[in-house]
């Protein structure tokens, strides 16, 4: 009887044992599955990263670059004869599109809003860049004037520490905007001195003309580019600038070639026949000096274009003129900049010429994104637009 | 202010080992593309102060992500007329300026997460 009860206790027990035992096992199978699911899963994701990762390391590796940049601005004027009014400057992005360090492709757009709220886009340049050796670089296409420094090196709003280009600097101005042909660009050592230069050939800007008090006269310079040349000789020139001890560069810029009236100011341009072609000869000094805290710069222009007598629109020749000089004081890092700048415009027209102070102070958000209120103090012909005072308030940023 | 120990665990030793061989191998395969051949970083330093103020303000080289700046350079070597030397060595000496910032910037990181770990781990007494 006794072996009899121990028999069923064992037999209890060995049943109760492999009972848990079949439950332990069914457990570890469940959790063995999870377990199972939860690698399957992240043989998936590393899969799937490594492919992220090859894809990246592929546009990593790649001989092409893009990037994009530019800049922006708004902006307040309040001039003497109107109310002040708030603006969109402009929109101008950039493209860089490069492969390896043989070819760049660079292109800036400029958008703007114009007083009725048309958007304009205009093409400030785009050239086919060819780095041929270390000291040489082909620059093909639309391109910014070499001329001087403002307008390839300081224009961008970021750049420029005031709110308007030095007068003379812009549309009909003195100094050429851009043009449409190539240049040969680099900078070489002589000895231990930095040196940098541009050369180029382009079609050259065109002239328009104006009928006043019975006769033509010469309007105004257009050297904003033109795909065109209509006298059909190229204008030939360049600028070389060296760096006698660092921070300081002085320039000299030339351009010399032939340049013909094709457009009439309000006036009918289809009557134009038969305009000879002119002289045209540009010449620019430039420096900039940076010490310490302080930074100056400053820029003589002048445009001279010759007499003609052939065509309807013939006349005299003109001389357009302008110069600035700027200095501005930033201490340290500090977030404020203090500018002045001092310019004078002489064109053959007396209600243009003007005579500026303009002073600023600015606000560095970064060293690429400014607040500026800047003032400037104007001296032209009594009652013209050149006479009167402006403040402006402008926020830029180069991205 | 109490002096932290650092006491180290499987976890963190795999952390530290894990961020090591990121710092070393990574950073010079993740920053480095294949063109232009590199530079001389120690002129490019000398270069970069002498140069990139004269139009403009400094830019950062934390500004840009490296390969921005490979095109950037580029553009700035026909705007200011900088030879090909010193555009390699100016890009170069940026890149391991951005280099050096994200090192440090990783360590930091690294910092804070031990320093959350060892709060966890030590309850506050
Ligand atoms: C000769 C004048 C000049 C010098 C010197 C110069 N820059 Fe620039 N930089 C410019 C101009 C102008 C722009 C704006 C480009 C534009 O609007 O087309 C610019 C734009 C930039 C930008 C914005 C991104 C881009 O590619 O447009 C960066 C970043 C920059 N420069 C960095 C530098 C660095 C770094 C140096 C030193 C090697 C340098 N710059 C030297 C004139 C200069």
């Amino acid at each position: 009887m006794k072996s009899k009860i121990i028999v069923q206790v064992i037999s209890v027990v060995i049943l109760n044992l492999s009972f848990t035992h079949t439950l332990r096992a069914a457990e570890s199978l469940e959790e063995l599955n999870s377990e199972l699911e939860a690698l399957k899963t992240r043989i998936d994701q590393l899969q799937l990263e490594t492919v992220r990762n090859r894809e990246a390391a592929e546009w990593r590796y790649a001989d092409s670059a893009v990037h994009m940049s530019g800049y922006a601005d708004v902006n307040y004027i309040d001039s003497d004869s109107a109310d002040g009014q708030f603006a969109v400057g402009k929109f101008a992005p950039i493209f860089h599109y490069q492969f390896r360090d043989l070819v760049m492709l660079e292109s800036e757009l400029e958008i703007e809003v114009d007083e009725d709220g048309e958007t304009e886009v205009k093409l400030e340049y785009l050239s086919v860049d060819a780095f041929l050796n270390d000291c040489i670089t082909l620059v093909a296409g639309k391109f910014l004037s070499p001329i001087g420094q403002f307008r390839q090196n300081l224009h961008p709003s970021w750049i420029n520490k005031l709110a308007s280009a030095p007068p003379g600097f812009g549309h009909d101005g003195a100094a050429p905007v851009a043009d449409v042909g190539f240049q040969l660009r680099g900078g070489f050592p002589i000895g231990s001195t930095r040196t940098n230069y541009a050369l180029y050939v382009a079609n050259g800007p065109t002239l328009k003309a104006e009928f006043e008090d019975g006769e033509f006269e010469l309007d105004g310079v257009d050297a904003e580019g033109a795909s065109s040349d209509e006298d059909g000789d190229k204008v030939v020139g360049g600028r070389f600038a060296v760096h006698p001890i660092p921070h300081l560069e002085i320039g000299l810029s030339l351009a010399s070639g032939k340049v013909t009236v094709n457009e009439v100011e309000d006036g009918d341009s289809s009557l134009l026949s038969g305009e000879g072609a002119r002289d045209y000869d540009v010449q620019s000094v430039d420096f900039s000096y940076q010490v310490g805290d302080l930074s100056f710069r400053g820029e003589y222009v002048e445009t001279e274009v010759g007499a003609t007598t052939q065509g309807v629109a013939a006349s005299e020749g003109a001389i357009w003129e302008t110069w600035y000089t700027q200095a501005s004081y930033r201490e340290g890092q500090s977030k404020f900049e203090y500018v002045t700048r001092f310019s004078d415009f002489d064109s053959p027209h007396d209600s243009r010429d003007q005579e500026q102070w303009a002073v600023g102070v600015n606000y560095l958000f970064t060293s690429s994104a400014i607040f500026k209120l800047t003032y400037e103090l104007n001296d032209g012909e009594q009652g013209s637009e050149a006479d009167e005072d402006r403040l402006m308030l402008q926020l830029a940023y180069g991205f | 202010m109490r002096k932290e120990t650092t006491r180290f665990n499987g976890k963190m030793v795999l952390q530290i080992a894990i961020l090591a061989a990121c710092i070393k191998s990574g950073l010079s395969s993740v920053f480095a593309a294949g063109f232009p051949e590199p530079g001389d970083v120690s002129a490019g330093g000398q270069a970069w102060v002498e140069n990139c103020t004269h139009c403009h303000n400094l830019r950062n080289p934390n500004e840009l992500r490296d390969d921005q700046w490979i095109t950037s350079m580029f553009h700035m070597r026909i705007r200011a007329g900088l030879t090909g030397k010193e555009t390699r060595d100016i890009l170069s000496f940026i890149q391991a300026a951005n280099a050096t910032a994200a090192q440090q910037r990783i360590r930091a990181e690294a910092e804070a997460v031990r320093a959350a770990q060892q709060s966890e781990a030590q309850p506050q007494q």
